[in-house]
């Protein structure tokens, strides 16, 4: 039976970078939670935050020049701001994982494989004898589709999608309870994706797994995801199930503007609708409702204040003109 | 019915790597393209579409076969007429962030082509139409004076398209150009491309590896596989009626943005790309098809006509 | 309908952004400085000590004075004013760095961008024969030069310049294949630009600043290589002051009137810092990489 507490939470996130020239607000407020076994899609453009939000989460912001300057994230009862860092580390790779999106830097070209999985376990498990360890490495090279021999073998010599597979083998090593994936398949193929994405399923039900898809691609959200969050300027303007979010039609202006933007192959029209304006300035981002200076239905409460979060059951929208639909409170 | 503005025979491009080891980047291609439309090349790392374009545009030297321009064979064409051909057949590149000289202003970068190809001599009149570039393509003309590291990624890319405009081409390659940018900038710099299609009866060979853009701009696509053209077709037919099976399972691991994901399971396919060093004989996708047969194996199979101006090279469709 | 973009007080040309960028490294400002300050005196040292009476001629009942009002770095073993024979030979150490730097750089870098550009044979030649001259131990090379050509000031230079040739043969090779790699090139040849056109408006405008950085950090090895030459006795001769000669002649006095090695000493020592640290600050403010 699946619990109802969820197992993450972040409230009010507000995270920044300095620099010698500019302050970057790059989290401004992000709420979400995320349940047991459930996969949410955090959804957005360059700039949006979606990488930062993972990294805050796992206490890896770079050191001198990101701040988190408010804000609570609760994993299971722990607060993880309040954690020293030799607490975060027994977490990071035990029970939270991160997978990023460019396979060719993320592995190790000096280590073999078998090598870099076992790295991962022997830090969280350093109990373990040399041969379960190594039967353990074995176990989980096969979960990811490769082959156990190949475990001797360096990163160079797999293709693009081969190395993802290790570097979700790493990730999985010591069954995390969640995994943060961040643009996992936007390196490969479409049909290698494809492969991928279905792993990541089996996987994520086989370990009884949450897991945080970081995305751009509304297409991947809809395959793997079962609650949507779309980020935009740091915030997050919209938050729904898989039904709020692809069946029911109401969604916020950005929202609405992405599904715009995607030639769908499955329609007739001739041109995209795509959103108006460039992406906002971090430095300088724009008073009142982030995307009002390229919102189509702008009204003048939009330019002054920000608006709050409007709910109708699972369905979350940060938006002034939600305010005249019915349920929306 | 619109002329055919290019079409290649045959054509081969081959790297020689040493020790015998030779790449069959463009393997035996023939495609033909009307004056006017867009023809769709698609396919995944490694299919050649990147190095087909370049070919055709003889910014690489073909290995065989014939690229007719307008009934010309560009490949016998001396040095003076290949420099001439830069006129009619122009590029745009994929990375915005590295196709634009970082040290030269907007305004040099697209009036370059102009002064090297002694289009417009008077620097005002040159200065006039750099301008009036920009302003069709959805450039403030205030930017003219700054630099790339000024401006973002879709405004870059814009000024690579300014430039290709700037010799008025007949024809250009699109090597990916979307590729880089977010969602809703692709989709402003897509629209461009077809609003220019219209107003300027230009015509594009749009290099792609996303198949919803494809299918949206293209007139006609042509689907790549290990430096083969395994099939060709209008572009509402293909997606309509694929017929190779490489395209049948390129096709349905898109995912789709809506409710209709979670309903169709994607063909899956196993295994990896083969290597395009010194390929076998016959078809490339074998060791990967789900319909594999000795027939297979044994020779390279041209593109057998299905009607509709569909055509496919598989022995399931002879 | 377009953002309002909030104008930035930021520099617009590599120039203005270098600077931008190089006037907040404090040890670079240093190293930047001290070269104004010693190409200065370089440029001025008729005015600041007379040639004649302070550096040449021999003062023997003055030799050997410690710092004092007069003579602010003291005398020499000859008595002549230590300051004045520093100052001058100021041009001799920033004739080496700059002029020889300079040269072996125009034709280092003139082969090495060959060499990058057209690739093929053409390369494989030319850095054969920079990678075998490499093979040569610097001093060794120039002293052997030195030995076929002769003494004296020109032929010095020459053995100095052709030193480095080969050092900026591979440097220059680098970077030109660095840029020639990038998109813009092709999208050049693409538009019909012609070779000579891209060498010198598209590659050379994106390779000085990474060529100017080279050119400071080997201009302290420059002055090196002359005065380890001076040194041993096979460069500048005596009387002439110039710092590595200086050095020599007055090593025997190191115990009792270590201010004639010191000043001489600290001299090519605080040059060559100088601009290593303004060629390690330009390196840093020129980076793409720190780029906002």
């Amino acid at each position: 039976m699946k619990e109802k507490r969820p197992l993450l939470t972040v409230s009010d996130l507000n995270v920044v970078y300095t620099s010698a020239n500019a302050v970057v607000h790059a989290l401004n407020g992000v709420s979400f939670s995320i349940g047991r076994q459930e996969t949410l899609g955090l959804v957005g453009e360059t700039g949006a935050g979606k990488t930062t939000t993972a990294l805050s989460i796992l206490g890896l912001l770079p050191e001198h020049t990101g701040q988190i300057r408010g804000g609570k994230i609760v994993f299971d009862d722990l607060s993880l701001l309040e954690l020293s860092d030799v607490e975060m580390q027994a977490i990071r790779g035990k029970r939270i994982s991160m997978i990023f999106q460019d396979p060719m830097t993320s592995l190790n070209p000096v280590m073999t494989i078998g090598e870099q999985i076992e790295e991962a376990l022997y830090l969280h498990h350093s109990g373990l004898t040399a041969d379960k360890l190594k039967a353990r490495v074995n176990e989980i090279i096969e979960l990811v589709g490769i082959g156990s021999e190949r475990r001797h073998e360096y990163p160079h010599q797999f293709s693009g999608g081969m190395k993802q597979r290790v570097v979700i083998a790493i990730a999985l090593a010591c069954s995390p309870e969640l995994l943060i994936a961040d643009e996992p398949t936007t390196a490969l193929d479409v049909t290698i994706q494809a492969q991928v994405l279905n792993m990541m399923e089996e996987l994520k039900q086989r370990l009884e797994m949450s897991m945080i898809m970081i995305t751009h691609d509304l297409g991947i959200v809809a395959k793997t995801c079962d609650t949507v969050a779309v980020l935009y300027a740091g915030e997050i303007v919209e938050f729904g199930t898989f039904n709020d979010f692809f069946i029911n039609k109401l969604h916020h202006p950005y929202t609405n503007g992405l599904f715009g933007s995607i030639p769908d192959i499955y329609s007739e029209e001739e041109r995209l609708h795509p959103i108006e304006g460039i992406l906002p300035d971090p430095t300088d981002l724009p008073g009142g409702c982030k995307f009002h200076p390229r919102c189509p239905r702008v009204r003048d409460i939009c330019r002054r204040q920000n608006p709050e979060s409007l709910r109708s059951g699972s369905h979350a929208v940060k938006c002034h003109l939600f305010k005249e639909v019915k349920g929306y409170e | 019915m619109s002329e055919v503005i290019l079409e290649t025979r045959g054509l081969k491009k081959y790297f020689e790597l040493g020790k015998g080891a030779t790449l069959h980047a463009v393997d035996d291609v023939s495609l033909v393209v009307k004056k006017g439309t867009t023809l769709g090349v698609v396919g995944e790392s490694g299919c050649g579409k990147t190095t087909l374009g370049r070919t055709v545009l003889g910014l690489l030297p073909s290995t065989g076969g014939q690229i007719l321009f307008r009934g010309q064979d560009t490949t016998k064409f001396t040095g003076r007429q290949q420099q001439a051909l830069r006129k009619e057949m122009q590029i745009i590149f994929q990375d915005p962030y590295s196709s634009i000289n970082p040290r030269h202003s907007i305004r040099r970068t697209i009036a370059e082509p102009i002064k090297v190809n002694r289009i417009i001599r008077d620097g005002k009149k040159r200065e006039e139409y750099v301008l009036e570039l920009m302003r069709s393509v959805g450039l403030e003309p205030r930017l003219a004076s700054s630099y790339p590291h000024e401006i973002d990624g879709g405004r870059r890319q814009r000024v690579g398209i300014a430039r290709a405009l700037s010799v008025e081409p007949q024809f250009i390659v699109c090597d990916e150009p979307v590729s880089a940018l977010d969602v809703s900038i692709q989709a402003q710099i897509i629209n461009l491309f077809m609003d220019l299609q219209e107003e300027r009866g230009l015509t594009y060979m749009f290099i792609t590896h996303d198949l919803s853009v494809v299918r949206h701009i293209s007139t006609e696509i042509a689907v790549m596989y290990l430096g083969q053209c395994i099939e060709r077709a209008p572009a509402k037919e293909l997606f309509k009626n694929p017929l190779h099976p490489y395209t049948k399972a390129l096709i349905s691991a898109i995912p789709v943005p809506s409710a209709m994901a979670r309903k169709k399971r994607a063909e899956i396919i196993k295994g990896e790309l083969t290597s395009p060093i010194n390929p076998k004989p016959g078809c490339r996708f074998a060791s990967r098809c789900p319909y594999v047969s000795e027939g297979c194996k044994k020779e390279n199979l041209p593109l057998a006509s299905m009607g509709n101006d569909h055509y496919v090279a598989c022995v399931l469709h002879r | 309908m377009e953002l309002a973009r909030k104008s930035r007080p930021k520099a617009r040309t590599l120039l203005a952004e270098t600077w931008q960028r190089l006037s907040k490294n404090k040890a670079a400002m240093a190293g930047l400085i001290f070269v104004i300050i010693i190409t200065l005196l370089a440029l001025f040292a008729d005015i600041v000590a007379d040639y004649g009476t302070k550096v040449i001629q021999t003062h023997p009942l003055e030799r050997l004075q410690r710092p004092s009002l007069q003579h602010p770095f003291g005398t020499d073993d000859m008595g002549r004013d230590l300051f004045a024979r520093v100052v001058h030979g100021a041009r001799y150490s920033l004739a080496f760095g700059i002029v020889c730097t300079l040269a072996a750089m125009a034709i280092g870098g003139a082969l090495g961008a060959a060499a990058a550009f057209f690739g093929g044979a053409v390369e494989a030649v030319i850095m054969f024969i920079a990678d075998t001259i490499s093979c040569i131990p610097g001093t060794l090379l120039s002293l052997s030069l030195m030995a076929v050509l002769g003494p004296g000031l020109k032929n010095l230079m020459i053995a100095i310049t052709f030193g480095g040739i080969p050092i900026f043969t591979r440097i220059i090779r680098s970077i030109v294949l660095g840029i020639v790699r990038q998109e813009y090139i092709e999208a050049a040849r693409a538009a019909g630009v012609s070779n000579l056109r891209t060498i010198f408006l598209h590659v050379l405008p994106n390779a000085i600043g990474l060529i100017i950085v080279n050119f400071t950090m080997n201009v302290a090895g420059r002055i090196m290589a002359a005065s380890a030459l001076s040194y041993i006795g096979m460069g500048i001769q005596p009387p002439a002051p110039e710092w590595g000669a200086m050095l020599t002649d007055a090593l025997k006095f190191l115990r009792t009137d270590p201010h004639v090695v010191i000043f001489p000493g600290m001299a090519i020592v605080i040059t060559a810092l100088s601009f290593n640290l303004l060629g390690d600050g330009l390196s840093e403010a020129l980076d793409p990489r720190l780029r906002d």
